[in-house]
């Protein structure tokens, strides 16, 4: 196994698409102490089904989404209900800039609340449109939704979220003035 | 449709710049697939096709002996109706493990091993209906139960677990990784006979599986 094509595509997958599943994790409501399980089992079943992806049916993202969901619902969810808001963010790790640090600390502070406070239905699409940068129909077909729903989602979600950002930012403006 | 304005649009950038794995869980993760993958708890998948004519296979034979017994039912009158009921009903209360024979339509393994385990819940032969994605998920998490309780030195409460795999997933996808953890288990246990029996069981049974090379080698030092 340490040296067959399967790890290396799988490897190859992992060091793409990690950190996407990481945060649609988290989207769906894993706690972040079973995240780096979430990920594992995750992994361990793409590396089972790769043969049965089909890339004419959906981008390998999408695909990841529905694994990702299952894991999230049916191995996390069971256990750990009451903690199914969203968690606090971690401390970031990147960037020496400390202003750089400090807004990206105050973005991520501001988004996970914001994506705190959106039903699931919503967050997702928000989340996979305009974090992840999945297409609409794509998001669509994953979530087995009809086209007009995920976008009359998305427009409500960004409406939300710019009323978000403008409060946020007069409680900073109104915080140091 | 709105776009989103300037400032929503850098947020969202460090947002996601952030919220990813720091590097060093990133290499801890994977660490832990790899460690998976050479545990061989899951292995390179089987044919789908294959998999697909066992269940079709399983179905057929299962509609069969229900039409078999219904015509014995008639033939027999109320007395042979009752003995049927009585099999039938020791069938329900006998665990599967514990009598030692793992049924399947295509193959059988006859073993001898007194596990106490829960009363089967699913009709033998048949694999019970779940999304593919969650069975395989729920199968690979008792995977991984039962080889950190083989790892741990714990290898009878993986048995338990395998039991209870047994059970929910009959012909499950992971159905050679149970078969050689299975063996694995025994191993530990002491019970050299059995592991060895069910070790050739599973060599002439599936000649061409990924874990043939391991379970060969498995229990050498009971001999």
């Amino acid at each position: 196994m340490a040296d067959s094509p399967e790890r290396a595509r799988l490897a190859a997958i992992y060091a793409e698409h990690a950190d996407f599943v990481v945060r649609v994790a988290r989207q769906l409501g894993a706690p972040m102490a079973e995240l780096e399980d979430v990920v594992h089992d995750v992994f361990l079943v793409v590396h089972r089904r790769h043969a049965e992806y089909d890339s004419s049916r959906g981008s390998l993202r999408s695909w990841l989404y529905g694994i990702c969901r299952n894991v999230v619902f049916h191995q996390v969810r069971g256990r750990t209900r009451a903690e199914l808001r969203l968690q606090r963010v971690p401390e970031p790790t990147a960037g020496p800039d400390p202003d750089e640090l400090l807004a990206q600390a105050r973005a991520m502070a501001t988004v996970q609340e914001f994506l705190g406070e959106l039903d699931e239905g919503r967050r997702m699409v928000f989340a996979l449109i305009d974090i992840e940068g999945l297409a609409a129909p794509e998001v669509a077909q994953a979530m087995n939704l009809n086209l007009n729903t995920v976008y009359s989602r998305l427009r409500l979600a960004r409406k939300q979220f710019e009323a978000h950002i403008r409060r946020v930012n007069r409680g900073i403006g109104t915080s140091h003035g | 449709m709105d776009e989103l304005s300037q400032t929503a649009r850098e947020q969202l950038r460090r947002y996601q710049r952030g919220a990813g794995l720091a590097p060093e869980a990133r290499a801890r993760v994977w660490g832990k697939i790899d460690e998976s993958l050479e545990a061989a708890v899951v292995e390179v998948p089987r044919s789908p096709r294959r998999r697909s004519s066992v269940v079709v296979v399983s179905m057929i034979t299962a509609v069969a002996a229900a039409v078999v017994f219904a015509v014995c039912d008639l033939r027999r009158g109320m007395d042979a109706t009752r003995r049927v009921e009585v099999d039938a009903a020791s069938h329900e209360v006998v665990p599967e493990d514990a009598r030692g024979v793992e049924v399947r339509t295509s193959e059988v393994s006859v073993v001898s091993a007194p596990v106490v385990v829960e009363a089967p819940r699913v009709q033998r032969g048949v694999t019970p209906v779940v999304a593919p994605e969650r069975g395989l998920a729920i199968e690979v998490g008792y995977m991984r139960d039962a080889r950190a309780a083989i790892d741990g030195g714990d290898p009878a409460a993986a048995l338990v677990v395998l039991g209870r795999h047994a059970r929910e997933f009959v012909d499950g996808q992971m159905l050679e990784d149970r078969l050689r953890l299975r063996i694995e288990a025994l191993c530990g246990l002491g019970r050299g006979d059995e592991a060895r029996a069910e070790a050739d069981e599973f060599l002439r049974v599936h000649p061409n599986s990924t874990h043939t090379a391991r379970v060969r080698g498995l229990c050498r030092g009971h001999e």
